[in-house]
């Protein structure tokens, strides 16, 4: 607790100490400055352009703080409400429904005995777990079997077959699936054991077809990993957890999204067509009408990747899938009055997925080009100091609001100077041969078994 | 100089080496995506406009159960 006061406090400093930087860098625009950019119209141009992206930075920022705030309230609220009906009494649990864990594992042999073991310790009373193994070439489903029968609690089902992809598993293992409701993970997820109580709640709703999970990184063992730690935290819960104040969460992680069955079987299950099966498959139940909402307490733990040149593969996919998945329902983009509330997240998603990186990249490499030829170099540095204390008052909100380790708020630093900027030239490259139509695989990251 | 010379001269020389460590891993990683051997399995999952579709077609329990290996003894 000291400790993490201490951090807070030094972030706070930090931010001082960048908003003291920024008043020296504001006292530094002198004339001289200001006629260089009277003199020079592209400069101009494009440093206009790169300021309205600043501000729609700002903007969204602050908009998806509100959003998840008020969330962040809404469930407070509720956790208040169940606490108060009281401890679960037998007739309670009795009347649960059932819940089926779909388990889909690829060559995963070295963490498929954890995975399963995390996933019969799960607080609740009715379910099953389901492994489908996908034609691994390793001892995958030799060791899945071996947690046949190792547990009173619930029945595991290990399937094998002819390997097909990610979406072709999952597909296989609704089929199969006992329960009205479907837990899809991946196999190399540890779920906090909470989950199916926490999820299952939010289907009392019949207008709710799924919930998304809430993704943290297991592995915080290098600075690579602990800048994802914190891109999780900031990133992606925090627009989740927006994006469920309006009940439209636009992609429900792979490691862990629960849905109706219904619902699945309404939209067909995944398709095999993107890279991410998992945002085609959410976008396919936002079109159905049906309302996705983010539970931030039931967490998957996942093992993510601890080199650049992994984290570059992982990127390079979700970015061409996602892309993949707005093409299907590009349609939408251009009649908002027929996609309603779907058109803006695809824009949104576009935004996120395509604009953002090419502008992050552009305002570097031109204010780079800039402080070489012209010798300003007051431009790149106010470019960086604003993205920095942006960056690091939405991590240290993130952070506390998350109940997260503090120190992940140090690292937001160096997520905007070496790892935003590293993640946003892959995204664009995946962009371009995206449209260039260029092959890609599917790329299965190495695991190391360290969940 | 004074601090906000130095400010922005350290930015300016640790974006220029991100920009290039950042081009320097994308490359780095399509050669060893170019160079590593691709395993049978793995050529299934390629998006190819001869590779017939699975999708779209539902997978019903029956089907299923005729060609795969069940297994919950």
């Amino acid at each position: 607790m000291k400790g993490n006061f201490r951090i807070l406090l030094a972030a706070l400093f930090a931010v001082a100490f960048a908003a003291y930087l920024l008043y020296r860098l504001l006292q530094s625009w002198n004339s001289h400055l200001t006629d260089f950019l009277k003199d020079n119209s592209f400069v101009t141009m494009i440093t206009g352009y790169l300021t309205v992206f600043l501000a729609i930075l700002v903007i969204r920022y602050f908009i998806l703080m509100i959003f998840s705030y008020l969330e962040h309230l809404d469930n407070i609220k509720q956790y208040e409400l169940e606490r108060a009906k009281g401890e679960p009494t037998p007739k309670s649990e009795e009347k649960l429904p059932f819940i089926t864990i779909v388990v889909p594992a690829y060559n995963e042999g070295l963490i498929i005995k954890t995975a399963i073991g995390s996933l019969l310790e799960l607080d609740y009373p009715h379910y099953e777990v389901l492994v489908v193994d996908d034609g691994s070439t390793d001892d995958t489903y030799e060791r899945a079997q071996e947690m046949i029968n190792t547990s009173d609690k619930c029945i595991v089902t290990v399937i094998t077959k002819a390997n097909g992809g990610k979406a072709n598993a999952l597909n296989t293992g609704m089929a199969h699936a006992k329960g009205d409701f479907i837990l899809n993970m991946d196999g190399d997820s540890r779920l906090s054991s909470n989950t199916l109580r926490d999820c299952i709640r939010h289907f009392d709703d019949p207008k709710i077809g799924a919930v998304a999970g809430n993704v943290k990184v297991a592995n915080r063992d290098n600075v690579i990993t602990q800048v994802q730690a914190l891109e999780y935290v900031e990133g992606l819960a925090l627009s989740r957890k927006a994006q469920s104040y309006t009940r439209s969460v636009n992609i429900i992680p792979g490691p862990l999204g629960m849905f109706r069955k219904n619902a699945l079987w309404q939209v067909r299950g995944y398709d095999d067509d993107t890279f991410a099966e998992d945002c085609d498959l959410t976008l396919k139940l936002l079109f159905e009408g049906w309302h996705i909402v983010y539970e931030p307490r039931a967490i998957a733990w996942v093992e993510s990747p601890s080199r650049m040149i992994d984290l570059l593969k992982q990127r390079y996919r979700w970015t061409r899938g996602i892309l993949q998945a707005i093409r299907k329902h590009s349609w939408s983009l251009w009649k908002p009055h027929k996609a309603g509330v779907n058109g803006y997240i695809l824009w949104y998603m576009l935004f996120e997925g395509v604009l953002w990186p090419i502008s992050n990249v552009m305002g570097n490499v031109f204010f780079i080009w800039v402080g070489i030829k012209y010798g300003v170099t007051l431009l790149l540095a106010f470019w960086w100091l604003q993205l920095s204390i942006l960056d690091v008052v939405a991590a240290a909100y993130c952070v506390i609001v998350e109940k997260e380790d503090t120190i992940l708020i140090a690292y937001a630093l160096l997520f905007r100077v070496f790892y935003l900027l590293v993640v946003d030239v892959a995204k664009i490259f995946a962009s371009v041969e995206e449209l260039a139509g260029t092959k890609m695989s599917w790329g299965k990251l190495e695991r190391e078994g360290k969940l | 100089m004074d601090l906000v010379s130095i400010f922005s001269s350290i930015v300016l020389v640790t974006t220029i080496a991100t920009l290039v460590l950042a081009l320097a891993a994308y490359f780095a990683y399509k050669l060893r995506e170019w160079r590593k051997p691709k395993p049978a399995a793995e050529n299934k999952t390629h998006i190819d406009e001869t590779f017939e579709p699975i999708f779209l077609k539902r997978h019903m329990l029956s089907d299923l159960l005729h060609d795969e290996h069940v297994d919950n003894s």
